[in-house]
Parts: structure tokens; C-alpha cells; sequence
């Protein structure tokens, strides 16, 4: 098979990780890896389950500081900065990297609030109306929402709650965005439209996306990093190459069994 | 009943989709051989079976091209089994063009009538004997899931497409020749004849070279 087993970009990384590991109470997740996120690209993270993709995702949020039993070792960089340096505010990461979870979860607020709420915690009370409207707009979602934006945001629909999620996201204006399986609660037709919005989302933000789903992956990302759980069950990057490569023609045979549904 | 697993159950119709290949590459096969015989034989009811039989042929060829629709409508292949229908639907058609090179050999079989040919066969039937081998060899490594043993396979099939091209020539020339010579029209019709069939048999050697390059895309090698 042609091709490298893990891709080297050539342009500069958004984020990156450096012998990054994640130890559950001493056990750990996935062996050390070093690691490179491209701006403007989605990067697929595919893999059986327990292989440490989720854990892997919530490490370039600082997501797992809320997990009490797991200590992050090793660095993530994101724009050349170390987001793990003591006495920083993950907070202000999760602004600038931001996440939408597998199942939506919007606050019970109204629709208005929902999007409105990261900007007001950011002091961002200008022009609040014209945020709200540009962030559902991005997220597909204004046309059916503009004349209801009071109403709880927990009266719509699966697939309306999870782009509010995106467009609560995307009000505070964030670099990257992690989805951990998005799309994997909803309906066929709400999924088509997340993933059209990950693509035009993807223009000017980095999306790296957690999925079971083979065919999203193959459809939605520009890059597929494959993991794998050892016999100890601890998780290790496998590949990492285009979506060309691991879709069409992988280096790794457990890259090749795992996506045409032979192993997994 | 036992359930197979999605993977099981590609893997059984990725196995069906091959035994479909290597059932057309044998009509197709025999369709030439057949064609070659009524030639030297000059038995040109085998040549009008072979006109015949292309039906058979062409049914098949869409019989695969519907298999792997199916299969990329049910299963949404990737990597290797993708590139494993992808090859079975341009082999197919590889395979019947094959067929119809072997209906054009029978049409001037029956154009040139039931007397001698122009000259005595020698090296068409050298010719032919290359492309049904290069056809087989092609066949054998798009239909093989060991990866360099399908590579070797098809690399064995480059070098006697050279021959092929070297006798096709050769034969133009020595027709080309002959026909100078010629004063009668029929004979100058004739040997025209003998170079389209030498050109059609070239074409299916032109064609099994095209499959075996199918089959080291296929196995995932660059070519």
C-alpha cells in the first residue's frame, strides 16, 4: 500500500499534542502519541469503542479536568500555546474550543438565551440580536426558529436542539469545534443537515469529530485518525492519513479491517 | 437461519461478485477460441454460434454492473472492498468488449466465405494464442485476494503484450505485402480481413492489460 502511516502536515497546526496520555486512576487510555490538527479541516477520530477517542477529544478542551479520576499527561498546544500551563482558565479555552455532545443539551432557557449566554459571560452585550441571528444563521437553524426565539429551547426537535447547540458554540466565535457523534441521536435527515453544516462550518473553523459511523466519516472529513484498543485494552493511534488514504487504500491492515467492517 | 454480521455478508458478496468475473471470463474465453476455430477450420456455423452466444456475454456483463450497484447501495464499501467492486464493474466491461472483438473475428470469418484464407495461418493463431493467455492471466489476478501474489500475476501479463503488438505488425506488413502483389480484388479483400482479425485479437491483449492493471489497483499497489 502506498502512503504514510501517519501523516506530516506541512502547514502549520492548530493544535497539537506531544506525548499526550490520559491515565484513568493510574490505568491509561491510550499510549502516548504526538498529534497534529490542520486549520479549516475536519479531522475524523474513528475506532472501536474504549479506544480512547472521546478521551482523546476531550483532552483539546481540557474537558477531562472534569473527570476526577483522570490525570492528562503530556502537552496539547493550540496556536504554539500550551493550554495545560498551570494557573490558566480552561475556561477561556473552551470558548476559543468549544464542543457539542452526542446528545443535545441545551439549557433550559429559551432559544434567544441559549445562544446568548456564552456572549453575556463574555461580556459581548453589543449587537446581541445580530449575534444570536448570525450564529443560528451559521448553524442552519434561523429560518425555523426567527419568529419563536422565545420559546424553550427545549420544545424543538432533536436535530433543532443539536445545531442551537452549534450555534451556542459558535456565538462566542471559536477556532475549533469537537463533536463527540453528533449526528448519532438523530434522524437520517437531521444527520444529512449536521453534516452539511460541518462542511461549510469547516471553511472557517476546525471541526474534529468523534463517529462510529463509517460512511459520515468517509462524507464529512478531510483527514481520519483510526484507533485501536491493544490486548490491555489500552488505545493507540493506529493511522492517520487523508480521507483518500483511509477510506480508499489504508497502510495499517487493523485501519483496513476496522473500516470495512471486518473487525469493531 | 444464521445471521451474518454485515461484515460476513459483504465478504460473501464480494465472493459472489468474483465467481460472476470468472464466469464471464470463461464465455468470454471460449467465445474466442471459438471464434479462432471456425476461422482456421473455416466451419462458419461456429462462427455464427459465436454471433450468437455474445447475448450470453452481454447479459452478464450487466448482471455484474447490477451486483455491484447492489453492493454499493447496501454495504457503502470503503478501502479495499470498494476497490474490489470498483475493478469488478470496469473488468466486466473489459471483458465484454473482448466478447464483441470475438463477434467481429466471426463476422469476417462469415464475410470471407467457406473457402481457404488468404494465406495460410501462422502467426494469427500465435497471436491468438497470446491474448487468450494474457486474457486468462489478466482474469486470474483481478480474481486473486493474495495481494502480491496478485501483483506478480499481473505484471506477468506487460511483457506479452509487446509480443502481441510486434506480431500484429508483422502480420500488417506481410499482408500489406501480399496484397501488392495481388491482382484480384478478392484477394486484396481478403487480406484486409486478415489484418482487422489480427487488429481485433491485439485489442483483446490492449484489453487484458487494462484488467491487469485493474488488479494492481485493486491489490493497492501504484502502477
Amino acid at each position: 500500500m502506498s502512503g504514510e502511516k501517519f501523516h506530516t502536515f506541512k502547514q502549520q497546526s492548530i493544535l497539537e499534542c506531544k506525548k499526550l496520555t490520559v491515565e484513568y486512576s493510574s490505568k491509561p487510555a491510550f499510549k502516548a502519541l504526538d498529534f497534529q490538527i490542520p486549520k479549516h479541516k475536519v479531522v475524523a477520530l474513528i475506532g472501536p469503542s474504549g479506544c480512547g477517542k472521546s478521551t482523546l477529544l476531550r483532552c483539546f478542551n481540557r474537558m477531562n479536568d472534569t473527570i476526577k479520576s483522570a490525570e492528562v499527561l503530556g502537552d496539547v498546544f493550540f496556536k504554539g500555546n500550551n493550554i495545560y500551563k498551570k494557573n490558566l482558565d480552561p475556561t477561556d479555552i473552551r470558548f476559543k474550543i468549544g464542543m457539542v455532545f452526542q446528545k443535545p443539551n441545551p439549557f433550559p432557557k429559551s432559544i434567544f438565551d441559549n445562544v446568548a449566554f456564552g456572549p453575556r459571560i463574555n461580556n459581548l452585550k453589543e449587537n446581541l440580536e445580530q449575534l444570536v441571528e448570525t450564529s443560528l444563521q451559521r448553524a442552519d437553524l434561523w429560518n425555523e426558529v426567527k419568529d419563536r426565539l422565545k420559546d424553550n429551547a427545549l420544545e424543538l426537535s432533536g436535530g433543532q436542539q443539536q445545531r442551537l447547540c452549534i450555534a451556542r458554540a459558535l456565538a462566542v466565535n471559536p477556532e475549533v469545534i469537537l463533536m463527540d457523534e453528533p449526528a448519532s441521536a438523530l434522524d437520517p435527515i437531521s444527520t444529512q443537515k449536521i453534516e452539511d453544516l460541518i462542511k461549510i462550518l469547516s471553511e472557517n473553523v476546525t471541526i474534529i469529530i468523534v463517529t462510529h459511523n463509517m460512511q459520515q466519516a468517509a462524507r464529512v472529513s478531510d483527514y481520519a485518525a483510526c484507533m485501536m484498543a491493544d490486548e490491555n485494552r489500552i488505545g493507540e493511534l493506529v493511522e492517520y492519513g487523508t480521507n483518500k488514504q483511509i477510506f480508499g487504500n489504508p497502510v495499517d491492515k487493523r485501519t483496513e479491517d476496522y473500516v470495512t467492517g471486518r473487525i469493531g | 437461519m444464521v445471521h451474518q454480521s454485515g461484515g460476513e455478508a459483504l465478504s460473501h458478496e464480494l465472493t459472489l461478485l468474483q465467481a460472476d468475473l470468472i464466469f464471464l471470463g470463461g464465455l468470454v474465453e471460449n467465445a474466442i477460441t471459438k471464434s479462432l476455430n471456425s476461422l482456421t477450420s473455416r466451419n462458419l456455423d461456429e462462427s455464427q454460434e459465436v454471433i450468437i452466444e455474445d447475448d450470453q456475454i452481454d447479459k452478464r456483463r450487466y448482471d455484474i454492473e447490477d451486483h455491484c450497484m447492489k453492493i454499493i447501495r447496501e454495504f457503502a464499501p470503503v478501502a479495499g472492498d470498494l476497490r474490489r467492486v470498483f475493478s469488478s464493474l470496469l473488468c466486466s466491461q473489459e471483458l465484454e468488449r473482448m466478447g464483441d472483438y470475438a463477434v467481429g473475428i466471426s463476422q469476417i470469418s462469415i464475410k470471407m466465405g467457406p473457402g481457404p484464407t488468404f494465406k495460410k495461418l501462422v502467426d494469427i493463431p500465435k497471436i491468438a494464442d497470446l491474448s487468450i493467455n494474457m486474457m486468462k492471466k489478466s482474469l486470474e489476478a483481478v480474481t486473486e485476494n493474495d495481494r502480491e501474489l496478485s501483483l506478480k500475476i499481473a505484471n506477468s501479463v506487460f511483457p506479452d503484450d509487446d509480443k502481441v503488438d510486434e506480431l500484429n505488425s508483422s502480420i500488417q506488413k506481410e499482408m500489406i505485402d501480399l496484397m501488392s502483389k495481388e491482382s484480384k480484388p478478392i484477394g486484396i479483400r481478403n487480406g484486409t480481413y486478415l489484418i482487422w482479425i489480427s487488429h481485433n485479437l491485439e485489442r483483446i491483449a490492449d484489453r487484458a492489460t487494462n484488467i491487469a492493471e485493474r488488479a494492481i489497483y485493486q491489490a493497492g499497489f501504484e502502477l
